[in-house]
């Protein structure tokens, strides 16, 4: 083997080989600390400038490691610098802790070394976004965890934070090498919220602006999506699967909260019987018919298309007549309920759903219903209707629970001409008057499996108010 | 005799001072990485990697050839008085 002498110093000595196995182990590639699982309030950096790099002296560092955090509350929360606007008020809500650890296993700290002078021990300093935390404490040739905790105020969300370790500052030699594996960072914080709307209406219909702007104010991380605006809640729940593990990815969250109004808590909980790969921590309802509606039984039967519809039940105050004549329930005019999202509000699917686990299958639920009848006069006043003839199903979901089918026939058409269809239907006379927001009523809005959080004096579209959904959050951001 | 006063002089060493200094060495081994002036040298599976100081900075080209020498362990660095490079 040809050589040459590159550096000659005086005074060379010949050691054995062997004796190599003595000198300390300085470099190794990989930990035997395994970092944490990503998920909500835990991100990970494991691969990337600053890690990995084998034991590195002072003139291969600083070693600056980026961490990544997403956006885990509301994106008005956040300044152009990625920082929280005002992280007490947050951490006073549950919404976000106080601290956030960071954690990295370093190689080979001699910290504690004993050297001669002038030489010092090892004094690597570490950095987190620009302000100097700690020095590394550690052993020769050994890795440590090692962690710093920081207030959640110096992170940054969105945007990268930098770890920072400025190594062997004490020597004007360089003496000492460090390396790191990977750098993990977790604190708490509250999981998402995604609103879910009701049938024949859009996301930014039912939440914007008032109930987003009162969300953006609160802090929450959320979103909304808007689903088939009459689809079945099947089909409504494949939607939101796919949207929901969208949005849930971004933040590495598993775990999600459910604000659903009308309808959007029956697409919930089909979304519930689809057996997501995420978990829907709570529900909250705003009058979801969760045992139907007997206003959505009777637009089924008119929409059959039978030449004559005949209640065999009693009617005592022709309210039903009333129903099937003129109101805009009947599917008559346009921009109302439809099929087939229509057939899950009836009281036949409620019960079916039920059976099949399809409903009361999320816990907990937490469940307003409503009562339009807001001065207690037992009558829908002109002022207390949200639509012109809302007395009409109001009367009808006040006094009757539910309308079945009971059979359909032909007879011979109008002086012995052609045939015409029968549907014959039972109208069930309620016990007592049920409270109602004009389109559910408070008993469907509130069955035996949820949290009963009240009947409140709101119609069907006034319940969409903030001091309800505020309510859910109080109940629901402490689950996480 | 002088090998044996070198093995005395690096036992003492080791068991007196816990520090990694005043450990005199050779070596031999492979150039897997060069930054300025302080080469990582590859002594084989079972032996850590070296990282030895040369006066003389080496370039990227020394990566992957066989070098020689004689060096003093000062903290994590051995700072070689020899430093024989493969041509």
């Amino acid at each position: 083997m040809n050589m040459r002498t590159l550096v000659s110093g005086a005074g060379a000595v010949a050691v054995l080989y062997a004796f190599t196995s003595l000198i300390p182990a300085v470099a190794q590639t990989t930990s035997p600390f395994q970092p944490p699982d990503e998920k909500l309030g835990v991100y990970v950096s494991n691969s990337g400038p600053g890690l990995d790099t084998g034991c590195t002296f002072r003139s291969g560092g600083p070693l600056l490691i980026n961490i990544d955090v997403p956006i885990v509350v509301g994106e008005t929360q956040i300044n152009a610098d990625g920082t929280l606007v005002d992280a007490n008020t947050l951490v006073n809500r549950g919404i976000i802790g106080r601290k956030a650890i960071i954690s990295f296993p370093v190689f080979d700290i001699d910290s504690s070394a004993a050297v001669r002078p002038p030489d010092s021990p090892e004094v690597d300093v570490v950095s987190f976004n620009g302000v100097t935390k700690d020095t590394l404490t550690g052993s020769n040739g050994q890795w440590t965890n090692d962690s710093i905790e920081v207030d959640i105020s110096e992170l940054k969300f969105g945007m990268p934070n930098e770890l920072r370790i400025d190594i062997d500052t004490q020597n004007s030699d360089e003496l000492w090498c460090m390396a790191v594996d990977w750098v993990s960072m977790q604190f708490d914080v509250a999981l998402p919220y995604v609103l879910a709307h009701g049938i024949n209406t859009t996301g930014p219909d039912t939440w914007e602006p008032d109930i987003t702007r009162q969300l953006d104010d609160f802090g929450v991380r959320y979103t909304f999506f808007t689903v088939g605006r009459n689809g079945s809640a099947a089909a409504n729940a494949t939607q939101l699967n796919t949207n929901i593990k969208s949005f849930l990815d971004d933040i590495k969250a598993d775990k999600v909260h459910i604000i659903a109004h009308s309808k959007g808590g029956l697409d919930s909980q089909a979304l519930k019987a689809l057996g997501p790969e995420f978990t829907i921590r709570s529900l909250s309802t705003l009058s979801t018919p969760h045992l139907g509606s007997v206003v959505a039984d009777i637009n089924i039967i008119q929409l059959m298309n039978a030449d004559r519809l005949v209640n065999v039940g009693q009617d005592p105050n022709g309210f039903i007549s009333s129903l099937l004549s003129v109101t805009p329930w009947a599917g008559r005019f346009s921009n109302v309920p439809e099929r087939p999202g229509l057939d899950d509000l009836t009281t036949q699917a409620a019960a079916t759903a039920l059976l099949n686990r399809q409903r009361n299958n999320i816990s907990p639920t937490f469940a307003y219903g409503g009562n339009a009848d807001t001065n207690g006069d037992g009558t829908l006043q002109s002022s207390e209707r949200p639509f012109v003839r809302a007395d009409i199903p109001w009367n009808v979901m006040r006094n009757f629970t539910q309308a079945r089918v009971v059979r359909t026939f032909t007879q011979p058409g109008f002086l012995g001409f052609g045939t015409r269809t029968v549907i014959e239907f039972r109208a069930a006379v309620a016990s007592a008057p049920l409270r109602n927001d004009v389109v559910v009523t408070a008993n469907s809005a509130r069955p035996s499996y949820v949290t009963d959080l009240g009947v409140v004096l709101e119609n069907h579209s006034t319940i969409v108010d903030f001091s309800y959904v505020e309510e859910f959050l109080n109940r629901t951001l402490p689950l996480r | 005799m002088r090998i044996l006063c070198v093995l005395l002089l690096s036992v003492g060493s080791t068991v007196f001072s816990p520090a990694k200094a005043a450990d005199a060495l050779d070596f031999q081994g492979v150039v897997v990485a060069v930054n300025g002036s302080i080469i990582e040298v590859d002594r084989g599976s079972s032996v850590a990697p070296l990282y030895v100081r040369a006066d003389n900075a080496l370039s990227e080209t020394a990566v992957g050839k066989m070098v020689s020498g004689s060096c003093v362990m000062r903290g994590d660095l051995c700072t070689a008085t020899v430093l024989n490079v493969e041509e």
